[in-house]
């Protein structure tokens, strides 16, 4: 991971007409926004991606602004474009597949521990979507797209404070949906293997989508 | 999987922590973890194109167009077929015009006639009067001490002879608009003319300026419905 401060630089470079500086930006933000779009757009999620990083790169000129502004910018973007196709398809937001899929989705071990340790970026985002849209929204802008709760009130056209409390209950919800025990998980999980069942997951989550 | 609120507990504390990425030990760090987990190879796949559009904005001038939004595109298509109609419905009316224009009279006449272009615009507002009027009688030759009151201080560059007109009607050249108003004749009337006499209907798309026409790459308009240059022609034949 880059730095965020570096970012800020790669930013500028990138408005200067770097192209190596534009890319690592897509290889940064195109995942979050991704994944945010996922829960708004549902499969056409890539199409609008598609049509918000045309329009990021020809208007990237005209932003003015460190990396956590280009976060914001971006996701207004994508947020836009989403909402030109649901206007036009005439639809809401969709709701993401039911929670279920988590299981099915995490790779088919036999204990619910195991397979909750291999949730997978497809299955949790999943999750997410499934919540009521507003919460959802709040969710993937604040921990997904890395926004602080102004910035995702800006764009969402909300308080601060709501949306702060619109992502509690969407944590709230999760945590009820996941039905986990009250109590913290063993410490040995956490410290020994934190790093190892998030990144391994993601290959059978790329197996399943292509 | 259980329901209710109160099986596990999320208090404001802890979520504030899952919300700024920190771990709680909580089971959602695992969910959120996953939702932030690194890019996989499928998301990045639009990487080639977003780079190349990337590299066009770079080397398109500082200026940059602005996307075209739904509205402006809808308005386009509106006015697109305005002008067909109007064009179809003033093609009806003075058709006998556009048969005097494909037998070439009108061009014999009109090319250094203003009084032959008032002389259809005055068919077009009263057809029942004047329209056998210009069939039957070719307009005479204009004096040429008759110059178009509209145009005090006549620019060398400025056509007003139809045959220019037309000739810049065919270059698609922005000109074409501001001398047709210049030269006090209509431009309805002077439109159709030069695509009359154009000639073959498979011309007529690019034979017309495009000043209505937008750059809109992803979805071509059809700009007249059923060809302009037909309607023209066989409207004015079929009278």
């Amino acid at each position: 991971m880059v730095d965020a401060e570096d970012l800020d630089a790669v930013v500028i470079a990138a408005q200067s007409g770097d192209e190596e500086a534009f890319r690592l930006l897509y290889r940064t933000q195109q995942p979050p926004l991704l994944r945010y779009l996922r829960i708004l757009v549902g499969e056409d999620a890539e199409d609008v991606a598609s049509e918000a990083w045309l329009q990021i790169a020809r208007d990237l000129r005209t932003f003015s602004g460190d990396f956590d502004g280009f976060r914001g910018w971006t996701a207004t973007i994508a947020r836009h474009r989403a909402m030109d196709l649901l206007r036009a398809q005439r639809r809401r937001p969709q709701a993401g597949p039911p929670v279920e899929t988590l299981t099915e989705l995490s790779g088919g071990d036999d204990t619910a521990d195991r397979a909750l340790e291999l949730v997978t970026t497809d299955a949790a985002v999943a999750m997410i979507a499934a919540l009521p849209p507003e919460q959802a929204e709040a969710v993937m802008l604040r921990v997904v797209v890395g926004l602080d709760a102004k910035s995702t009130g800006q764009i969402l056209g909300r308080r601060a404070g709501a949306i702060r409390t619109a992502a509690y209950r969407g944590l709230r919800q999760l945590a009820a949906r996941l039905g986990q025990p009250a109590h913290p998980p063993p410490e040995q999980r956490r410290s020994t293997s934190w790093n190892g069942p998030v990144t391994t997951s993601v290959a059978p989550a790329l197996k399943e989508m292509t | 999987m259980t329901s209710g609120e109160e099986v596990t507990p999320m208090d404001r504390r802890t979520a504030d922590s899952l919300l700024r990425g920190d771990r709680t030990g909580h089971a959602l760090d695992l969910v959120l973890a996953a939702a932030q987990a690194p890019a996989t190879a499928g998301e990045l796949a639009g990487e080639a194109d977003v780079m190349a559009a990337f590299r066009a904005a770079a080397h398109a001038p500082a200026a940059h167009r602005k996307r075209p939004s739904a509205l402006h595109s809808c308005l386009t298509r509106m006015l697109t077929l305005k002008v067909a109609a109007v064009a179809f419905a003033t093609s009806a009316t003075v058709g006998g015009v556009a048969l005097a224009a494909n037998n070439g009279a009108l061009h014999d006449t009109t090319a250094s006639a203003p009084e032959a272009s008032a002389a259809a615009v005055v068919s077009r507002q009263s057809p029942a009067v004047a329209g056998p009027k210009t069939t039957t009688v070719p307009p005479r030759p204009a004096a040429p001490t008759s110059p178009p009151p509209a145009s005090p201080s006549p620019a060398p560059s400025a056509p007003h002879r139809m045959p220019d007109l037309c000739a810049d009607f065919q270059r698609n050249d922005q000109r074409f608009g501001e001398q047709v108003k210049r030269s006090g004749k209509n431009r309805t009337e002077v439109e159709r003319f030069c695509r009359s006499k154009a000639g073959s209907p498979n011309k007529a798309p690019s034979s017309r300026p495009t000043r209505e026409r937008k750059p809109s790459s992803d979805r071509p308009q059809q700009q007249w419905p059923g060809g302009g240059e037909p309607m023209n022609s066989s409207a004015g034949q079929r009278r």
